[in-house]
């Protein structure tokens, strides 16, 4: 996979879009363009940039699912199936799907309770969420993969904790291997990653746009698991700054007994793992400290420390600066 | 944080992949100790790319890898049926990694032949030598953790087995005196066929 990222990042706006109540910020928006190689080429890809911003403030309270916000006006369910941002106490923001809204509460999906992680007075901002639609077109004209049946289409592979889930356009719309209607709908979160089988011959070039994170990023690491983590960042990024030797609970070790990252590149996986000092690599018998982690690809991470924490939040610092 | 209410319907069967190749890999890794031959030399790293150091095939008995029973069967390195998958002492490092390694091969069910089924347990063979017939001795070990099995191709490719010697409990073919050294004598072919002819002396000497 090539990634590039144009910098400096064009700035588009230095306003707070609408709807922002309490706080402002200024996107900065970019893109990428990533070839994807065809001929049944397998590439590992992730979502890094956001929707913009369409509500942000700062939370009143949390409960294990939700959180009330005394100051907003909203419309009930004017929020489903939208994102909540909410930025934790290291300053690092992760993103839960909204499922319903009164007019001061969100409720939210979560596998931990969220009354555990954040602080009452927590920010958070809310933004529309990536679909498999949004993010490669919904009908055929749009659509910018070969459409086809399960077995002549590309596909899209997404991880969802215990299997792949896969998704094909068979021309009219989108399909998921697990469902009989319309898959385009279906939430690609920032923290997803995905694989793409081009069984075309010739390669396709995907670009992705929209505002760069601008705050740390989170991801929710659980023990015992095997989670896909998105590299979060339109740049390339090191194994060490991914910060996963710093999740609670992290388990040191080799390349069969510690908690591992598996990154995809080449047409394989390079598997690391910290031994307490250095992080190490499969293919490698030197230090992988400053190993490479390409922008928008993404890693899988299997957690051998089966008693670590559903809630267990791994914290990805920005890799540049917002002047 | 990612949620999976989208897949509330999982269970259901996955729609059948075309016939892409399905791969699997399995990495390879040996950093604190020093495989040796039979004399106590460190077996040659080669020189930076992968392959060209003494031989390691990774591979499995047709019988029992556990028991080191049946025949060998390897999947990769020289001498191997997917002789192109070299694999070798001092992959992953360069010409100073005597007898150290850590590298990973992918096996391709369309290129690759061969290959075993998946949780089939593994075994990797070192010898003494970068060719098969410059060399005289070798050794396999094996271990029954579960990181040594071969896991099923699939598209995509499921995550690697790990044949990791640092930490897994190893059983040598040698025995555990011969850990991490490659002390079992290559019979040479006339040998090897002048104990064939023996054998069979004896056994006709017997029946008559």
């Amino acid at each position: 996979m090539k990634a590039f990222f144009p910098l400096p990042f064009l700035l588009l706006g230095m306003l707070a879009p609408v709807g922002a109540q309490d706080t402002a910020t200024s996107p900065i928006v970019g893109y990428s363009t990533i070839t994807v190689p065809g001929n049944g080429a397998l590439t590992a890809l992730s979502v890094t940039f956001n929707k913009p911003v369409e509500f942000a403030s700062t939370a009143t309270s949390f409960s294990a699912t939700g959180l009330t916000c005394t100051s907003a006006t909203w419309t009930t369910s004017q929020w489903v199936g939208k994102l909540a941002c909410i930025e934790n106490a290291a300053g690092a923001e992760e993103a839960f799907l909204i499922t319903a809204n009164t007019a001061t509460g969100l409720t939210l999906t979560s596998s931990f309770s969220l009354n555990a992680r954040y602080a009452a007075n927590a920010k958070f901002t809310i933004k529309s969420a990536h679909t498999v639609g949004s993010l490669f077109g919904t009908t055929n004209a749009e659509v910018v993969f070969q459409t086809g049946d399960s077995t002549t289409a590309d596909v899209l592979y997404l991880w969802d904790g215990a299997q792949y889930v896969s998704y094909y356009h068979n021309g009219t719309i989108w399909r998921r291997s697990n469902s009989l209607n319309t898959a385009a709908n279906d939430v690609v979160f920032p923290d997803d990653g995905f694989f793409v089988l081009r069984r075309a011959a010739s390669s396709l070039a995907l670009t992705f746009s929209g505002e760069i994170p601008q705050k740390a990023q989170s991801t929710t690491i659980p023990g015992g698991a095997q989670t896909t983590v998105a590299s979060r960042f339109p740049v390339d990024t090191t194994i060490s700054q991914m910060g996963f030797q710093s999740l609670t609970g992290w388990l040191n070790g080799t390349s069969s007994t510690g908690d591992r990252v598996y990154l995809w590149e080449n047409n394989s996986y390079t598997v690391f793992w910290w031994n307490g000092t250095n992080w190490r690599k499969s293919t490698s018998l030197n230090n992988a400290d400053t190993s490479v982690i390409p922008a928008n690809s993404f890693m899988f991470v299997v957690r051998e420390s089966a008693g670590a924490a559903a809630g267990a939040a791994a914290v990805h610092s920005l890799p540049y600066s917002i002047n | 944080m990612k949620t999976f209410i989208r897949f509330a319907a999982l269970g259901l069967a996955l729609f059948p992949l075309a016939a892409t190749a399905a791969t699997s890999q399995v990495n390879y890794a040996n950093i604190n100790t020093t495989v040796k031959d039979n004399l106590g030399n460190p077996l040659t790293a080669g020189g930076n790319p992968n392959g060209d150091g003494a031989i390691i095939q990774i591979g499995y008995f047709s019988g029992s890898t556990a028991t080191f029973t049946g025949n060998w069967i390897a999947i990769s390195g020289l001498g191997s049926a997917n002789p192109t998958l070299l694999t070798s002492v001092g992959d992953g490092g360069n010409s100073s990694n005597l007898g150290q390694f850590a590298s990973g091969v992918t096996f391709d069910t369309v290129l690759n032949s061969s290959l075993p089924s998946g949780g089939t347990q593994l075994a990797m063979r070192f010898y003494n030598g970068t060719t098969i017939s410059g060399s005289t001795y070798y050794n396999t070990v094996t271990s029954s953790n579960v990181n040594w099995q071969f896991k099923t191709p699939s598209t995509p490719a499921p995550l690697p087995a790990a044949l990791d010697m640092d930490t897994s409990t190893l059983v040598w073919q040698g025995g555990s005196a011969t850990a991490f050294t490659t002390a079992i004598l290559i019979p040479e072919p006339a040998t090897a066929m002048l104990g064939l002819v023996g054998g069979l002396l004896l056994l006709r000497r017997r029946r008559g």
